[in-house]
């Protein structure tokens, strides 16, 4: 029994994994920006623009998703990414814990992969209107 | 995460291990503290400190590690400050209705993170680490600043509060899809 809660649990917590693997980071090293943080009125203001990137890079990501999967609907990807934790629950050892490392990588691959797509797709330049 | 060669003090390696490391932290601090808003300002905050603190860093353990280890307790101070502010918000409602969740948190968290919020939040970090992560217990250990041979019978109490939570059977015979979908009992009926 505690085997199959086991599977469950790591099943549960690699698709809750889903939303955070396809995420972009936010953008540059943003710790060396750290350095000049004296005042928590600034550190509140970082926060706020920090938000702001991240709620950009979230509708990025999933423009990012889309093209990835072929499809603007991010149900699309979360069935890619469903796929994804499925092979790597079934490529888990006996006595193995956690797919995140799996997940993780196949997301970073997928990500790859649709950036080299993208820039690919670029350097046939635009169409005429 | 395999070790990488990570030279304390280089920024290159630590864009790498940040690169490597963001999200999976984020993850496990999401999971502590059960807000993703939280969640992201104390990931930032934990890789601001862990930078300024880059060139002191030992590679006697995993550098993810001990990014999970700062990680960890800027989540907890997060949460005791939280837990002094709802007090405080606690005492100046008295009389009041409790206000509702919002719909949005309701909405987008399952069932497990909602039973995880309820876990001490020590015990909601080592299921992470083992469970999603892979963590051995040497590993959780240093994550968690806490002896090693302790981390195994943590482990097993997390595990026993989480299935309480989640009202997980114990019972043989039963066959289990997901603790709030289907129970196929021992003569095939539905529980």
């Amino acid at each position: 029994m505690s085997d199959k809660f086991d599977g469950w649990l790591e099943g549960e917590l690699a698709e809750g994994y889903t939303r955070f693997a396809n995420r972009r980071l936010p953008a540059g090293a943003h710790y060396l920006s750290s350095e000049r943080l004296g005042s928590t009125t600034l550190a509140r203001k970082v926060a706020v623009v920090f938000a702001a990137i991240v709620l950009a890079l979230m509708a990025t990501t999933a423009i990012a998703a889309a093209a990835a999967t072929g499809s603007p609907n991010p149900v699309i990807w979360g069935r890619y990414m469903k796929t994804v934790v499925t092979t790597c629950k079934d490529q888990l050892h006996s006595g193995q814990h956690g797919i995140g490392n799996c997940v993780s990588a196949a997301a970073r691959q997928k990500g790859t992969q649709e950036r080299e797509e993208h820039s690919k797709g670029q350097g046939h330049g635009r169409p005429s209107p | 995460m395999a070790e990488q060669d990570f030279r304390p003090g280089s920024q290159d390696d630590f864009d790498r291990l940040y690169r490597s490391s963001y999200n999976r932290v984020l993850y496990t601090v999401y999971g502590i503290l059960g807000d993703q808003a939280a969640a992201e300002d104390c990931t930032h905050d934990a890789f601001v400190r862990a930078f300024k603190a880059w060139a002191s860093w030992k590679p006697d353990a995993p550098a993810e590690a001990w990014l999970h280890r700062i990680a960890i307790n800027v989540a907890y101070t997060y949460a005791r400050r939280r837990r002094l502010g709802e007090v405080g918000e606690l005492v100046r409602r008295l009389g009041r209705p409790a206000p509702a969740a919002e719909p949005a948190d309701v909405a987008e968290t399952s069932d497990l993170f909602r039973a995880l919020r309820r876990l001490p939040h020590e015990q909601a970090a080592v299921i992470i680490l083992r469970h999603h992560h892979g963590y051995t217990n040497r590993e959780i250990a240093f994550a968690l600043g806490a002896p090693e041979s302790t981390i195994a019978s943590r482990l097993a109490k997390a595990k026993k509060r989480l299935r309480d939570e989640l009202r997980w059977p114990d019972a043989p015979g039963q066959v289990v899809t997901r603790p709030d979908t289907v129970v196929v009992l021992e003569d095939g009926s539905q529980g």
